[in-house]
């Protein structure tokens, strides 16, 4: 097993590109066992792009990633991730527990139907986030808040070790903010790595223990205590213009 | 039922029968085709297969239907990785791409096809009926050939429900995962222009795309389960396609127009009447609840400020006689029916806790 400080996640060098514009340029970040870690950085930093890099969903132009020491192919059953809710059509013919079902898929594989226990997995999953009872709900009728946590619900469903998450606050209530943020901290505290991308610095020293500064580059990346300072933030917010330009 | 099929003569039989089955296969995939907002795919592939069935019959001078929808289904596949190239490498937007692909691959065919009608006169009569589609040249083998397309479209979809649900719902999802969904897309493509080729003959190259859209947004209508919209919308392609069928044959109509205005009026029969999110419906409703808030509004004020705002103002009496509202200690406050009335007003959409 993998000790408290241990690095679960490396990222080398890693280049990523549009076209043949880079948004990423050569990160290196280690993240440590039991993180978790807010990405933070200004709109178009590559916060989601630096998180769909390690979970090769898109090109990356050079430089690599590892979990536990593995390419991420080998580790996926380890690694839970939460896309960000806009990204789906909610309009979808399905209910919350199908979805949340869909977090099994993984474990399930190719053409085979999820078992009995994976349907209880996802039960399970459901209650930790409070919405056993709109289980049999068609997704078009949730709200903002809902519906992430239903995109929470499916990644639990998962089982993983690491959790990777786009925006989970993005456009939902303060009451579901805290009860995200106290899901977050109860998986830390069973041991679980996380990573959330994040944009409200009000609150990053209050919900996380780490935090990467981005934007293109890596600013900053360590404990909050050390590395989240008005000077890092400043030159994170400021670099971009600078260096575009 | 039965014994009223056993009367028509068999080429009607054979007619009906391929109509019924080309509507479930076509309204039922169609599903799929709206979710991953791909219409315009289908339309465009639909249009790609002239030139290709006109080519095949100058290579092999053969009207054989086989032969001719393979030359369709080439096209189609040409057509699809065009557009993929275009997609990839080109800043054109995919609507403009589709638009591009169809127009062209269309223009061209109808050329090929006059030039094709003026050289052989009589030799190609027919091959533009694949335009608008047409039944009387449907043999029995090609109804075998479309019900074989449909059985082996629907076992790939059983076999691999799960993974084109996902990967239609949550695409970045599905990959994370460790699924492929280039691979998915590309079954998926195949399926398309198999669908779309099967079609053709019958309904027309113009019209089959109605056949795949309309099933799906009527059946969208009336049910919010994938599975059940499936079937419901295959069920609704294969009820248009018989209607329309007889209805063109005692009318003497084109099986075509005929099967797709019976489709567009059970559309718009689901857009107006359906039970939740129809439009009669819905006017319906919310004319109930504007009666409903103007007749038991005051219940709620009550509820929010458990005492009544203006003494003499309003009316609780009325509401204590109703049962609603109750009396006591020189106070009003909600009975449990009252409560029930508040819960019925303030209930409607609101699932935050």
């Amino acid at each position: 097993m993998h000790k408290q400080g241990d690095d679960v996640i490396i990222v080398e060098d890693l280049t990523i590109s549009y076209d043949i514009k880079p948004v990423l340029w050569d990160i290196d970040l280690k993240i440590p066992q039991g993180a978790l870690m807010a990405i933070v950085g200004p709109n178009g930093a590559g916060k989601s792009t630096l998180i769909k890099g390690m979970l090769q969903l898109v090109n990356v132009v050079s430089g690599f990633v590892r979990f536990f020491g593995k390419p991420y192919h080998e580790m996926r059953k380890k690694i839970a991730y939460v896309p960000q809710r806009g990204s789906v059509d909610w309009d979808f013919p399905t209910t919350v527990f199908d979805v949340v079902l869909m977090g099994r898929y993984g474990h399930v594989g190719w053409i085979k139907r999820p078992t009995k226990k994976d349907k209880e997995i996802a039960l399970n999953s459901l209650e930790k986030v409070g919405m056993t009872e709109f289980k049999s709900r068609q997704i078009s009728e949730l709200s903002g808040g809902q519906q992430q946590r239903v995109f929470l619900a499916r990644a639990l469903a998962q089982e993983a070790d690491i959790y990777i998450m786009d925006e989970p606050f993005q456009g939902v209530d303060i009451v579901t903010e805290q009860a995200i943020v106290k899901l977050l901290q109860t998986l830390n505290s069973e041991g679980k790595t996380l990573i959330v991308v994040h944009h409200d610095l009000k609150t990053v020293d209050k919900y996380f223990n780490y935090v990467t500064l981005i934007n293109l580059e890596v600013i900053a990346s360590g404990k909050i205590s050390d590395v989240f300072t008005q000077e890092n933030i400043d030159k994170t917010y400021q670099e971009r213009t600078l260096r575009r330009d | 039922m039965f014994n009223i099929l056993l009367t028509l003569t068999p080429s009607l039989q054979r007619v009906l029968t391929t109509s019924v089955i080309l509507g479930f296969l076509a309204g039922s995939f169609g599903v799929f085709i709206v979710l991953k907002k791909q219409a315009l795919v289908g339309d465009s592939l639909a249009h790609a297969a002239l030139p290709g069935v006109v080519i095949t019959y100058i290579l092999f001078q053969s009207k054989s239907l086989e032969i001719l929808l393979l030359g369709a289904a080439l096209s189609g596949i040409i057509a699809i990785f065009l557009f993929n190239v275009i997609k990839k490498h080109s800043k054109i937007k995919n609507d403009a791409t589709l638009a591009l692909i169809l127009a062209g691959f269309f223009g061209m065919g109808r050329l090929l096809l006059s030039v094709v009608q003026r050289s052989s006169g009589a030799g190609s009569a027919g091959l533009d009926s694949f335009i608008f589609g047409q039944t009387a040249t449907i043999l029995l083998k090609d109804m075998y050939l479309i019900l074989g397309v449909t059985v082996f479209i629907n076992i790939i979809i059983f076999i691999f429900w799960k993974e084109i649900k996902l990967q239609t719902f949550n695409n970045e999802f599905f990959n994370s995962l460790g699924f492929s969904s280039k691979i998915v897309n590309f079954v998926f493509s195949i399926l398309i222009v198999l669908v779309v080729v099967a079609g053709i003959q019958m309904i027309g190259i113009v019209l089959i795309s109605a056949l795949l859209i309309a099933p799906a947004v009527a059946a969208r209508q009336w049910s919010h389960r994938l599975s059940v919209n499936f079937v419901t919308a295959g069920v609704i392609g294969a009820v248009s396609g018989l209607i329309g069928v007889f209805i063109g044959d005692s009318m003497s109509l084109p099986p075509g127009p005929t099967i797709i205005v019976v489709l567009s009026t059970i559309v718009l029969i689901s857009l107006l009447f359906a039970p939740k999110n129809g439009v009669i419906i819905k006017q319906i409703k919310q004319h109930n609840y504007r009666i409903l808030v103007k007749k038991y509004g005051l219940l709620v004020n009550l509820y929010h400020n458990e005492t009544c705002p203006q003494k003499d103002g309003c009316k609780l009496d009325t509401f204590v006689e109703s049962g609603y509202v109750k009396f006591e200690n020189n106070k009003y406050s909600l009975t449990d029916t009252g409560l029930v009335k508040v819960n019925m007003i303030l209930g409607g959409k609101r699932y935050e806790q």
